[in-house]
């Protein structure tokens, strides 16, 4: 397998990623080779199995109830907001107007 | 003896006929850590005041009489692992003055029973990585040899156990990094069964394989340590409420009678360094010469699991990794008018290499048209594992093999190419993918460390525990300690 640039631009900005011209010349490659040793799970018969998406099968359950937070843990959340307004997180505008 | 060399069993003893204080103990070990850690970097950050806070409260707690198995015992803890109040990096510029608002449930479960948390140590960024060299605030040395990498990627834990910084240390595991690093520092390492211990407020990287576990210098310390941390936890969904063993008892009954161990026909085709081989041989026959069952077993698809592994965990970073987003914590840059450009803003600056290649290949296995051939195959691999192992456990007690294939390599020998240094985990993800307990036992110390990894079926850290602390006793050098 192997990737073109526009390739891992186009997987980058999936993932909200911004590359220099020499990281994707170094991740063309890498994961080129990656790839290509992943690959060997296509010679694997598979046709029985169902997935595993979960080791374990009973789920802890608890109430759907909200919580409280202890004021330093409340505190120390706020802190690392990097832009607050009201004590409410601040971010940039989803939809142009 | 020094008293930061001392076991916590030792040094719990001591506490208890009050020979000496746990100020003491802390003060010895913050003095270790002063005079090493410049060359060593095992730690990233050390909480001196709140540690010689700490131990004066176990030290009070000790006097009205309250005994406990790790009341009192220093440790250091993985900073992926959230410690309130204290900066929380991942070893990542993306977290570099995050603050955790929280303590994780283990870390909860551990003051509790009165541990003294020392501080926080070094790991490849994100816990991604076998070296500790994609720390992006500087690699860890080994402590056996400082040209060495500690493994990974709880490297800065496995070296401050061996180097004596702390009596233990805790570790994340999720595709062997609490198991490679102990095997290249010559301590041990444990990777408890998925949903023994929780989860909650561990930096997330692939959830369906990430668990906490601990890094000792004895098994015995093990089980203490598992005894403290282990437990159902509202917060964490995949714990698992079941009555738990006193691992401490439990394990001194012990008798190789009886005991079979089996050793997957597979890993003779993987190349095994020579040093391994020998050590791993002798094992074999200290496990015969004492009374135990070596039997070969049949894992086919133990060459798929390395493959499956490498698309379930980046395709769970790439998605776990998403929310650093520069707006709620973490580095932040709001310059940007535009939401997408302040997310890749960011996520530019924040990210090392590794961590930028493993989302990249994640987001490519789950992207439309990929995620059936990538990430669902590699899930039915895993069932095909799983269901392999269950049958091998219907012919011997446990499954054993080398941790690591070689003894710890020297700096910049892997980082240029990373499937290389992917291979590093090859005995080690089988058990991940399983959710199995296992354990990496020293085999040799000198002049470099190698080991055994034993894996036992789901739950059952009580006779895995009882195994290592037996097989404690064949290593010749099992008390060296290296030279700093």
């Amino acid at each position: 397998m192997s990737f073109s640039t526009a390739d891992i631009k186009h997987i980058a900005h999936l993932a909200r990623l911004t590359l220099t011209e020499q990281e994707i010349k170094q991740y063309r490659r890498e994961i080129s080779g990656i790839v290509s040793y992943v690959d060997k799970l296509a010679s694997i018969n598979v046709t029985k199995e169902l997935a595993t998406t979960n080791l374990i099968n009973n789920n802890l359950l608890r109430t759907d109830a909200i919580f409280d937070w202890d004021k330093i843990e409340k505190d120390l959340s706020l802190q690392a907001v990097p832009r607050k307004k009201n004590n409410l997180v601040a971010v940039p505008r989803i939809f142009e107007l | 003896m020094k008293l930061n060399e001392l076991t916590i069993k030792q040094a719990g003893f001591k506490l208890a006929t009050k020979e000496i204080t746990s100020l003491q103990l802390t003060k010895t070990c913050l003095e270790t850590i002063k005079r090493h850690n410049k060359s060593l970097k095992a730690c990233l950050l050390v909480d001196e005041v709140g540690a010689l806070k700490a131990a004066k409260l176990a030290d009070e707690r000790l006097k009205k009489g309250e005994r406990g198995a790790l009341l009192g015992i220093p440790f250091l803890v993985k900073d992926n692992i959230m410690t309130k109040g204290l900066k929380t990096t991942a070893a990542s510029k993306m977290l570099a003055n995050y603050i955790a608002p929280y303590d994780a449930t283990v870390i909860k479960n551990l003051k509790k029973a009165g541990a003294v948390l020392l501080g926080k140590t070094n790991l490849d960024e994100f816990a991604h990585g076998a070296s500790t060299e994609y720390s992006a605030f500087g690699a860890t040395k080994n402590p056996w040899d400082k040209k060495r990498v500690p493994g990974g990627s709880s490297g800065g834990s496995a070296a401050a156990v061996a180097a004596n910084f702390c009596l233990f240390a805790l570790g994340t595991d999720t595709g062997g990094s609490v198991r490679h690093p102990a095997s290249f520092c010559g301590v041990v390492g444990l990777k408890p069964s998925y949903g023994l211990c929780s989860r909650f407020g561990l930096i997330a990287m692939t959830s369906s394989t990430d668990v906490p576990g601990c890094l000792t210098k004895t098994a015995e310390d093990a089980s203490l340590v598992l005894q403290a941390m282990a437990g159902a936890d509202k917060n964490d969904a995949t714990t698992i409420t079941q009555d738990m063993p006193d691992y401490n008892e439990v394990i001194k009954k012990f008798s190789w009678k009886n005991i079979t161990i089996g050793v997957p026909k597979e890993i003779d085709s993987f190349t095994v360094a020579p040093n391994v081989k020998k050590a791993f041989l002798k094992m074999k026959e200290d496990v015969k010469g004492a009374g135990g069952k070596i039997v070969k077993i049949d894992l086919p698809s133990l060459d798929f699991a390395l493959a499956a592994y490498y698309i379930i965990t980046p395709c769970e970073i790439s998605s776990n990794l998403a929310r650093f987003d520069g707006l709620r914590f973490g580095l932040s840059n709001l310059k940007n008018k535009k939401l997408a450009n302040a997310y890749e803003a960011v996520r530019e600056a924040g990210f090392g290499a590794e961590v930028k290649r493993r989302i990249i290949l994640g987001t490519y296995c789950l992207s439309a048209g990929y995620y059936e051939a990538y990430y669902l195959r590699a899930q039915k691999v895993r069932t095909k594992i799983i269901t392999e192992f269950n049958k091998a456990f219907k012919s011997c007690d446990f499954i054993m093999t080398p941790t690591t294939p070689t003894s710890a390599f020297t700096f910049g020998t892997k980082t240029k190419n990373p499937l290389k240094m992917y291979l590093e985990d090859y005995f080690l993800v089988p058990a991940s993918l399983a959710g199995l307990p296992a354990i990496s036992v020293p085999l040799v110390k000198k002049p470099l460390p190698c080991a055994v990894q034993f894996i036992a079926p789901m739950m059952k850290e009580d006779k895995l525990l009882a195994l290592a602390r037996a097989s404690e006793e064949f290593s010749l050098d099992h008390n060296t300690k290296p030279t700093l």
